[in-house]
């Protein structure tokens, strides 16, 4: 599971390039390189649901009995997520916490009902740094250059995936069983931690208002996860190659456009309509920004108020969470409130 | 920027790995799935059997089966809703013919064969014998899986059975035998420890064995082969769904008195078997009750068949 930007997210996940703010080492440790001075994100909590707009649920089909409600879910996504990143950048050097909560179960199979469920929950910390290899470029005066990058994270995690028949005893006792954590030992979470690295290539070139950046980042370079109960097995952790690239022209200010694409998950094969992201932004005021983007198809839109002390996004976004292109998408919503965020230039 | 950019490219294309047969495997009954979602039965048969049948994987074969359910119309949500809670364990057969579902008005119609096909091959999955058992499945695909698969099974079997007996027994709305008054028995009994077997007991409406008392899909024209066939139908639903309850833990309210039926039938096949052999001298009801695979069902003396119908299955059915 990774730890991804509300702002990313409503840019159609185009963002690798653009992360160069708290979520940086997350993206692509590389991009630590064009950091100077001192920035520290002490309070950015994220939550995203299933997206209420759609339609998708009708909060009147959730009362009743438990074939009432199947009947309303069945076939849609619902999806609930929580992260929390607090952290520091100090020149090339980058450490985040990471606090990721995501839980997606879809009801599948009108004939025998089978509960998908995909719980991952992560905590630790990532710890990064960029390089310049060539060239020269500063954030203040622009220019070109090279960077590398490689950050060491660790992680602990407890995480469900599987299905279940929806009414066999195994989930009806489990949901019995009442507390939480209860309900997720009866269906057999896995607890694991572990050490992972993360690469990544990143080249920038601003000239006068224009930015132009492309980067190739490989999450999970080298991740083992480790389980603590012995028996169990952890679920796989493996490379994710995402290349991308962005433009920006800034007028004056911090007023302009930026656009972006990538592909993701490069290195794993799959149809190439599900890999692809488009991303811009229409920075209209120095604290406000619209953001919209396309992924595999779906599209996501949403908002950017910065206000000094405090950075809002809200929006929607989609998923595509089918095996084939197009086959289902999970729509959600997302806030994101960063607060007390400061920089010191040094 | 260039020799970058031209690397990066090079990344790209030369990169991507092709998917594993464990990642395909996942892809098609994740696939198959999404399909059962909007019921798009056919579609999911095809991906499955396009893929090639995986009997070592149990989520394949679940979904395998759930695919040819759907085709038979089968929903567990629907058993559910309305009928878990009329299966008597007390008066089963009856109640299984009432179920909502038990609307069968045919033999081997297009419903009744897919949701049979869904059956077998869940019994016939991992058969390394021939006879399927709720325990070679538990061996063969592991405690969880295995017990998914039996779930599952039990289920089915449990409307399977309900139109087997509403359809051979004659059965009205309120599954009572030989209600709509075409065949009193299920069969037409000429066995001799048959007839005398029905003629002592009179099983419900079946209070004599006259030789046309059955049903009329089980005698000629009908050939003894499609007869035996369609008895084995029975047969084998009956057989691998006591054998299957038996592997499962269905004590919660949610599944009404079905983990009372496991006791009850246990109690009628001893007082039968001990019957029977006092009365014949035979052994049919004790070797029959473990059969749970068509193929040896057919295999079988037809007159065993007959009169595991008359010693059992007729009696179980008051």
């Amino acid at each position: 599971m990774y730890t991804r930007s509300a702002q990313g997210m409503l840019m159609g996940g185009a963002y690798s390039t653009l992360a160069d703010e708290e979520y940086t080492v997350f993206y692509n440790p590389a991009m630590l390189a064009r950091h100077t001075g001192l920035s520290f994100y002490p309070l950015n909590p994220a939550i995203s649901v299933i997206n209420p707009l759609s339609g998708a649920v009708d909060a009147d089909d959730l009362e009743g009995e438990l074939i009432d409600i199947s009947d309303a879910i069945m076939g849609v996504p619902i999806h609930a997520g929580l992260s929390y990143a607090p952290g520091f950048k100090m020149g090339n050097f980058g450490l985040s916490a990471l606090v990721n909560q995501r839980t997606n179960f879809t009801l599948r199979n009108k004939s025998n009902p089978l509960l998908d469920i995909d719980y991952v929950y992560d905590r630790g910390f990532i710890l990064g740094y960029g390089h310049s290899i060539q060239g020269n470029y500063s954030s203040k005066s622009g220019g070109q250059h090279v960077a590398l990058g490689m950050s060491i994270k660790y992680i602990d995690r407890e995480e469900l995936r599987g299905n279940y028949n929806l009414f066999s005893p195994a989930l009806y006792d489990a949901f019995e069983s009442g507390e939480i954590s209860e309900i997720l030992d009866a269906l057999g979470v896995v607890e694991s931690n572990g050490w992972g690295i993360d690469t990544g290539i990143d080249y920038i070139n601003r000239t006068g208002q224009s930015e132009v950046s492309v980067g190739l980042s490989l999450i999970d370079t080298l991740t083992v996860l480790h389980s603590k109960e012995s028996g169990e097995t952890p679920g796989e952790t493996n490379l994710k190659a995402n290349l991308s690239a962005s433009w920006k022209m800034m007028l004056s200010g911090d007023i302009g456009l930026v656009l972006s694409s990538e592909l993701i998950d490069i290195a794993k094969a799959g149809s190439y309509a599900k890999k692809y992201r488009l991303g811009a932004e229409v920075r209209l005021t120095p604290a406000l920004s619209f953001y919209g983007g396309v992924n595999s198809g779906r599209y996501s839109y949403g908002i950017g108020l910065n206000g000094g002390l405090f950075k809002l996004h809200a929006g929607i976004y989609s998923v595509d969470t089918g095996v084939e292109y197009g086959e289902e998408t999970s729509d959600r919503a997302i806030i994101y409130l960063s607060m007390l965020d400061f920089k010191f230039d040094g | 920027m260039l020799k970058l950019y031209y690397l990066l490219l090079t990344i790209l294309l030369v990169s991507s790995c092709a998917k594993t047969e464990q990642e395909l495997l996942f892809d098609t009954i994740e696939r198959a799935n999404n399909f059962l979602t909007s019921r798009k039965c056919d579609d999911a048969i095809d991906l499955l059997e396009d893929h090639g049948i995986e009997k070592s994987s149990a989520d394949f074969m679940k979904v395998y089966s759930s695919a040819y359910a759907c085709k038979a119309g089968f929903s567990m949500l629907d058993l559910f809703e309305l009928d878990i809670d009329n299966i008597d364990a007390n008066n089963l057969l009856t109640s299984l013919a009432s179920l909502s579902s038990s609307d069968e008005t045919l033999p081997d119609s297009i419903k009744f064969l897919a949701l049979q096909n869904a059956i077998d091959i869940i019994v016939e999955s991992k058969t390394i014998s021939l006879n399927g058992s709720a325990a070679r499945r538990i061996d063969s695909y592991g405690e969880a899986k295995g017990a998914d698969l039996n779930f599952q099974l039990v289920f089915m079997s449990i409307v399977q059975l309900g139109k087997f007996f509403k359809l051979y027994g004659d059965a009205d709305s309120t599954g009572v035998k030989g209600a709509n008054g075409n065949n009193d028995c299920i069969y037409s009994y000429s066995h001799p420890d048959a007839v005398s077997s029905i003629n002592a007991v009179k099983p419900g409406s079946c209070v004599s064995a006259t030789g046309t008392e059955g049903s009329s899909f089980l005698e000629a024209p009908v050939s003894i082969a499609l007869q035996q066939k369609r008895m084995c139908y029975g047969i084998i639903l009956f057989n691998n769904f006591i054998d299957t309850l038996g592997s499962l833990s269905l004590g919660s309210d949610q599944y009404g008195e079905l983990d009372d039926i496991k006791d009850l039938i246990d109690a009628s096949y001893s007082g039968l078997i001990a019957t029977e052999a006092g009365t014949y001298g035979t052994t049919v009801v004790f070797d029959v009750k473990e059969v749970r695979t068509q193929s040896l069902c057919e295999a079988l003396n037809f007159d065993e068949v007959e009169r595991y119908y008359a010693f059992f299955l007729e009696n179980l059915y008051q």
